[in-house]
C-alpha cells in the first residue's frame, strides 16, 4: 500500500494550482425548503417547529412501532421538550403552564421528578439546541422571545436566550455569534500543560431570579476569551439525534464487512479509517463528533450532566459542587429511576408514579425516530451527483447504506437498510481539522464519517460549524500533512472533485442538499 | 411559504383497493393506504365519522396524514361492498372521513388507523368500536356510542363522551372533559385537571390539577393518587381514597361508601369531616383523637391549611 503521507505531498501541489485557477461557478442551494421554512423559521412565523418524526413503517414486513415503543416516543419528546429548572419545587415549573421562552408554548409542562439544571450547564432544555430541521435535529436558530406578541429573528440561542435565561447573570463569549452556530467547548490542556479534552460548559445559574434557595450564588465563567486567545479551545456543534436508532442497530460486523469490501478501492486515495471501541468490551463505539459513545443511552446520559448539568445514573456526580449553587431541594442524582419511599419532600404524596427520568425517556425518543428524509423528487443534477458521489470515492467513508441487525427486540429496527451515509469509523483529517483533543481511540485531528443523511437542511458543518457553505464544507476536507499531524486521508477524493466538471460539481452539492 | 392546497377530492375504496399495501399486521389480509400532503403553516383538522370500527390516530410526521384501512377475515371480505364504504374527502388542511354503512357488510371488522402531524384537531364520532388518539395538540372532542377510547399526550382540551365504554387520558395538557354512561374513568397525569363523571363505574386519577369525579349510581369507586389542586368527588356505594397533598380544597361524599384520606406527615389542613352513621377512624398523631369517637370531626391539623370536607350518610371515614 502507498503511503499516505507521499500521496498527500504530490496532492499539495495540484491543490495549490486548481485552487488558483480554477473559477468556482458552483454554489451550495442552501438548507433544503429554506431557513426561513425550517426550525426557528417557522417558529418566526408563528408555526411551532415541526416535532421529530416517528420511525416509520419497516419497508419490508410493515412492522411498525408497537404501543408501548410509541407511548415512550411520545414521553421523549415531552420530557425533551421540558424547559428544565435549577430544582424541583423551582417556580417556573408551574404544571400545565406555557413557560415563558418555551419553544412551543403548548407544550404541557407535566411535573416529573428530574429537574436540576446545573450550577455550569451549556443549556437548560433539549431542544433548544436540537432544532433543525425539526425537534430532534441538529443545532439551527431559536426565536429568543416566542411567548412575546412580536417574535424578533431566530438566532443562535448561545447568543441572548440560554444565557440570560430567568436573568443568569452570563457574559456571552465571543466564539458565540447572533446567527453563527451553537457552540460548546472543550479545553485541550489543562493549565499545567497536561491534556484535558473535557467540556468546559459555559454557563452558570448565578442570578437565577426564579430560584430562591441559591441567592448566594457567585459561580463565575471560565475566562473563555484567553482561553481562545491562547487557542486552547476545541468547539463542537450539536449533531442530529435523528435516526440514531437505527444506527444503533447496525452490528459491528456489518461496519467492518462493508470497510474491508472497500480496501482496494481505498488504498490509492490514502483513505485508511478505523473504528473507536469501547475501553470496557472492545466493540464499536459509534456517537459524537469521534465515535466516542457506545450507545444512545450513554449519549443521552452524558447529555444531561454535561449540557444542563442535570446528573443521572450514567453521570450521578455534579460537574459543579459548589453548594451555594445546587439548592438544598435538589437532591444527587437529579435524574433518576424513582425508588424511594421516603416521603420527607411529599413527592410520593403528590406525584406517586414512579416513572422513567427524563433522559432515559430521551434516549428511548432517540431511538424510535425516524432517519431524515431525503428530497422525495430529488432533481435530475440531484440524481446525478448521487452517482458522481460515488464515482469519486466519496462513497468510500461516507457509505450510502447498512443493515441493522437481523433480530432485534423492536421489529420496527431490524433487518432494515440505514441511509446513513457514513462508515462509522474514524480517519485522520489532517492539521486544518484537528482539534487536537482524544477521545477513546480518536487522536487529535481523527473524527468520525459525519453521517450525511440530514445534511440537505443542516445550516452549519464540520465539528466546529466552521461554515454553512457545502462548497467550502468539501474543500476543507483537504489538509496536508504537516510536522504533528499527517495529511488528510479525504485529500484524494477532493483531488478527483477538484478534477470534476462545474456541472459535475454542481450535480453533487444538489445531490447533497437532497439528503 | 408551503401553499396550501386548495383543492378537494373524494375517493372510494374501489380505487384504493387496487393500490393497497398491508399494514403489517399479520391478521391482517386486506387494506389501504393513502397520503394526504397537508401545509405545515396551518393545524390539521380531521373529522372522522365512523359506524362501526376501531380507529387509531396518532402523530407519526408533520406534512402529512397517512390513512389506512385493515379488514380482518380475508375469506369473508367482498371488495364491492367495500369499495363504497369510506369517504374521503380534503379541503386544504381539512379532513373529513365517512363511513357509509352497506347492507352486508356489517360482519367486516375494520381498523382505521390515521397518522397525521402533531399540530391536529380531532372530531371523532363512532357507532361502535374501539378508538385510541395519541401524540398530537388537539383538541379532540370525541363520542362513542359503545366502546373504549384511550387519549394519550394531547397538549390542548380533550372532551370524550361514551355510552357504554370505559374513557383512559394520559398526558393531556388541556382540561378533560369526560363522562360515560357505564364504564370506568382513568386519567393520569393532566395538569389542567379533569371533570369525569359516570354513571357507573369506577374513576381513578393520578397527578392531575383541579378535578371533579362523579359516580352517579352502583358502586363504583374514586381512586385519586397526587392530585395537585382543587378535588371534588362524589359516589354512591362505592368507596372514595384519595392520597395526596391537599395543595387545595377538597369535597369528597358518598352514599353508603368509605371514605378514606392518605396524607403526608407533617402537612397543615383543615378537616372537617362528618358520617351520618358510619364510623369515624383517624390514624393520625396531628388530629385529636378522642374527638373521632363522635361523626364530626372539624378540626386544623399543623396550624392548618387547604379545607378538606368530607360528607358521608352511612359510610365510614378513614383520615390516615
Amino acid at each position: 500500500m502507498k503511503s499516505p503521507f507521499k500521496f498527500s505531498k504530490r496532492l499539495v501541489l495540484l491543490e495549490l494550482l486548481l485552487y488558483t485557477s480554477a473559477i468556482w461557478g458552483q454554489k451550495d442551494p442552501g438548507v433544503r425548503g429554506g431557513i426561513q421554512n425550517t426550525g426557528g423559521g417557522l417558529q418566526q412565523q408563528g408555526i411551532p417547529i415541526p416535532h421529530p418524526p416517528l420511525i416509520s413503517a419497516h419497508p419490508v414486513t410493515g412492522a411498525t412501532v408497537n404501543d408501548n415503543e410509541r407511548k415512550s416516543f411520545e414521553e421523549g419528546i415531552l420530557r425533551a421538550g421540558q424547559l428544565e429548572a435549577t430544582c424541583d419545587t423551582c417556580n417556573d415549573v408551574t404544571d400545565g403552564a406555557p413557560v415563558p421562552g418555551e419553544l412551543d408554548p403548548q407544550f404541557p409542562q407535566v411535573h416529573t421528578n428530574s429537574n436540576g439544571t446545573g450550577a455550569r450547564h451549556n443549556a437548560d432544555q433539549c431542544f433548544v439546541c436540537h432544532a433543525q430541521p425539526q425537534l430532534g435535529g441538529s443545532g439551527g436558530f431559536i426565536v429568543p422571545n416566542p411567548s412575546d406578541s412580536v417574535p424578533q429573528q431566530a438566532e443562535n440561542p448561545q447568543f441572548r436566550l440560554v444565557p440570560h435565561r430567568f436573568g443568569r447573570l452570563n457574559t456571552v463569549p465571543s466564539f458565540e455569534k447572533q446567527y453563527g452556530p451553537i457552540r460548546e467547548v472543550r479545553f485541550k490542556y489543562k493549565p499545567d500543560g497536561t491534556r484535558d479534552g473535557g467540556v468546559h460548559q459555559l454557563w452558570t445559574v448565578r442570578g437565577s431570579s426564579n430560584d430562591p434557595t441559591i441567592p448566594n450564588c457567585g459561580l463565575t465563567q471560565p475566562d473563555f476569551e484567553a482561553q481562545l486567545k491562547a487557542g486552547n479551545l476545541a468547539f463542537r456543534i450539536p449533531l442530529q439525534m435523528t435516526g440514531l436508532g437505527l444506527i444503533e442497530s447496525i452490528q459491528d460486523h456489518e461496519i467492518l464487512a462493508h470497510h474491508e469490501s472497500t480496501a482496494a478501492l481505498r488504498a490509492p486515495l490514502g483513505i485508511v479509517g478505523h473504528p473507536n471501541r469501547s475501553g470496557n468490551d472492545g466493540t464499536i463505539t459509534r456517537f459524537g463528533w469521534k465515535a466516542q459513545n457506545k450507545s444512545i443511552t450513554m449519549f443521552a446520559g452524558e447529555a444531561y450532566n454535561v449540557e444542563m448539568g442535570i446528573t443521572n445514573e450514567v453521570f450521578p456526580t455534579a460537574t459543579e459542587e459548589d453548594p451555594d449553587c445546587n439548592g438544598p431541594n435538589k437532591p444527587l442524582p437529579n435524574d433518576v429511576v424513582r425508588t424511594d419511599k421516603d416521603d420527607h419532600d411529599n413527592k410520593a404524596f403528590d406525584n406517586p408514579l414512579h416513572i422513567l427520568p427524563d433522559w432515559m425517556q430521551f434516549q428511548v425518543m432517540m431511538r424510535f425516530t425516524d432517519g431524515p428524509a431525503p428530497d422525495p423528487n430529488p432533481s435530475a443534477s440531484a440524481q446525478h451527483g448521487k452517482t458522481v458521489f460515488s464515482e469519486i470515492g466519496c462513497a468510500l467513508c461516507h457509505t450510502p447504506q447498512m443493515q441493522t441487525a437481523p433480530v432485534m427486540l423492536s421489529p420496527v429496527l431490524q433487518d432494515r437498510t440505514v441511509n446513513l451515509f457514513s462508515d462509522l469509523l474514524l480517519h485522520h483529517m489532517g492539521a486544518k481539522f484537528a482539534d487536537d483533543v482524544i477521545q477513546g481511540q480518536a487522536g487529535p485531528d481523527e473524527f468520525r464519517t459525519t453521517p450525511l443523511w440530514g445534511v440537505g437542511q443542516r445550516i452549519f458543518f464540520f465539528h466546529d460549524g466552521r461554515t454553512a457553505d457545502l462548497l467550502q464544507a468539501i474543500k476543507d476536507h483537504f489538509s496536508p500533512a504537516n510536522t504533528r499531524y499527517p495529511a488528510s486521508e479525504a485529500n484524494g477524493v477532493v483531488h478527483q472533485f477538484n478534477r470534476l466538471t462545474p456541472e459535475d460539481k454542481q450535480a453533487i452539492l444538489d445531490f447533497l442538499r437532497s439528503l | 411559504m408551503v401553499r396550501e392546497l386548495q383543492f378537494r377530492q373524494s375517493l372510494t375504496l374501489a380505487l384504493l383497493l387496487a393500490s393497497s399495501v398491508g399494514t403489517g399486521a399479520a391478521q391482517v389480509s386486506h387494506g389501504f393506504h393513502r397520503t394526504f400532503a397537508v401545509s405545515l403553516t396551518q393545524p390539521v383538522s380531521l373529522d372522522v365519522d365512523l359506524v362501526d370500527g376501531d380507529l387509531r390516530i396518532a402523530y407519526a410526521r408533520d406534512g402529512v396524514v397517512d390513512m389506512s384501512l385493515a379488514a380482518q377475515n380475508a375469506t369473508t371480505l367482498d371488495p364491492q361492498s367495500l369499495s363504497s364504504r369510506l369517504v374521503v374527502s380534503q379541503s386544504g388542511n381539512r379532513l373529513e372521513v365517512r363511513e357509509q354503512p352497506l347492507p352486508g357488510a356489517q360482519e367486516l371488522k375494520l381498523t382505521y388507523t390515521i397518522d397525521v402531524p402533531y399540530r391536529t384537531a380531532v372530531h371523532t364520532s363512532i357507532g361502535r368500536g374501539r378508538q385510541s388518539i395519541t401524540g398530537i395538540l388537539g383538541p379532540v372532542n370525541t363520542d362513542v356510542g359503545q366502546g373504549d377510547a384511550e387519549i394519550s399526550y394531547v397538549s390542548l382540551a380533550v372532551a370524550a363522551h361514551a355510552q357504554t365504554g370505559d374513557l383512559s387520558f394520559e398526558v393531556v395538557g388541556g382540561k378533560i372533559e369526560a363522562r360515560t354512561g357505564q364504564g370506568q374513568i382513568k386519567c393520569q397525569r393532566a395538569p389542567q385537571g379533569i371533570t369525569a363523571e359516570t354513571q357507573d363505574g369506577d374513576i381513578f386519577l393520578a397527578v392531575v390539577g383541579p378535578s371533579t369525579a362523579i359516580v352517579k349510581n352502583g358502586y363504583g369507586r374514586i381512586v385519586a393518587d397526587g392530585v395537585r389542586d382543587t378535588l371534588a368527588g362524589t359516589t354512591s356505594a362505592g368507596e372514595i381514597h384519595v392520597k395526596a397533598v391537599p395543595h387545595q380544597d377538597w369535597m369528597l361524599s358518598s352514599v353508603s361508601g368509605t371514605i378514606r384520606l392518605e396524607l403526608p406527615p407533617a402537612v397543615g389542613y383543615y378537616l372537617d369531616a362528618v358520617t351520618g352513621s358510619g364510623e369515624l377512624m383517624v390514624r393520625r398523631d396531628d388530629l385529636d383523637k378522642a374527638n373521632s369517637r363522635s361523626r364530626r370531626l372539624a378540626q386544623e391539623a399543623n396550624t392548618g391549611g387547604k379545607r378538606i370536607e368530607v360528607r358521608t350518610e352511612t359510610g365510614n371515614i378513614v383520615i390516615d
